[in-house]
């Protein structure tokens, strides 16, 4: 059972790499980073509305649980 | 000044300050070996210097003390390079680690234990005192270090549950 993040397939559909969005949505490079490998063990509500603010995306459209 | 930069100055200072009391700590200790091996071989004139008196009772019990003495600075030393190791932790900006709390709990018991032999020391003094009252010897019991103990505990079980925290933190963005 995991939390799938989906950030790669949104970045390259809205033409955006990892570096801007992190600028953005004003985090670290490196913390985005933890997010796009999957390694990530909490995401903050401020985070996840940032980044979907800045990838016109819904939360569903970032994350989805597998079983 | 910025708060890192004296935060930094600080821990400097009280680097200095802790290694400078555990060398005279280890310099006192040297005095007291010294003079636990020179009592059994000191003639009359020696003991005499003490107020020691003739009973040899009395001799013995200094150098039982002289020892304890010893034991209670070797205590002081482990205390001191522990809490070496916890501004170390600080100056790295991250304190939160259960090593810290395991440290501090283990400078509550090295005080529990530097307590207790003081308080035999005390219970020689006293028994040196009844044979030779001119001898100089003085054990005093500060009770504020059952406060410093209970403080000690206290701020273990802080810093184990702000390394849980910490841990639950990792990881999160």
């Amino acid at each position: 059972m995991e939390i799938e993040v989906h950030l790669d397939a949104l970045l390259a559909s809205r033409r955006m790499t990892l570096t801007e969005l992190a600028e953005r949505v004003g985090m670290t490079l490196a913390n985005l980073s933890i997010l796009k490998t999957g390694k990530a063990r909490a995401i903050r509500f401020s985070t996840l509305a940032a980044i979907c603010r800045e990838l016109d995306c819904q939360p569903g459209d970032l994350l989805a649980y597998r079983d | 000044m910025s708060s890192s930069a004296a935060d930094d100055r600080l821990l400097a200072i009280l680097r200095v300050v802790i290694w400078t009391v555990m060398v005279l700590l280890m310099i006192a200790g040297a005095i007291f070996a010294g003079l636990a091996i020179a009592l059994p071989f000191m003639g009359p004139g020696g003991v005499e210097d003490l107020n020691l008196g003739t009973d040899p009772a009395a001799r013995w019990a200094l150098i039982a003390m002289l020892g304890l003495g010893i034991a209670v600075l070797v205590l002081a030393l482990r205390f001191l390079w522990t809490l070496l190791a916890i501004i170390d932790t600080v100056g790295e900006g991250d304190p939160f680690v259960p090593a810290n709390a395991d440290r501090l709990e283990r400078m509550g018991w090295l005080a529990v234990a530097g307590f207790g032999i003081a308080f035999v020391m005390g219970l020689l003094a006293f028994f040196i005192k009844a044979r030779a009252p001119e001898a100089q010897v003085n054990v005093e019991l500060d009770p504020g270090i059952l406060f410093l103990i209970l403080v000690l505990f206290v701020l273990a079980r802080v810093f184990r549950h702000g390394a849980a925290m910490r841990e639950d933190l990792e990881g999160t963005v």
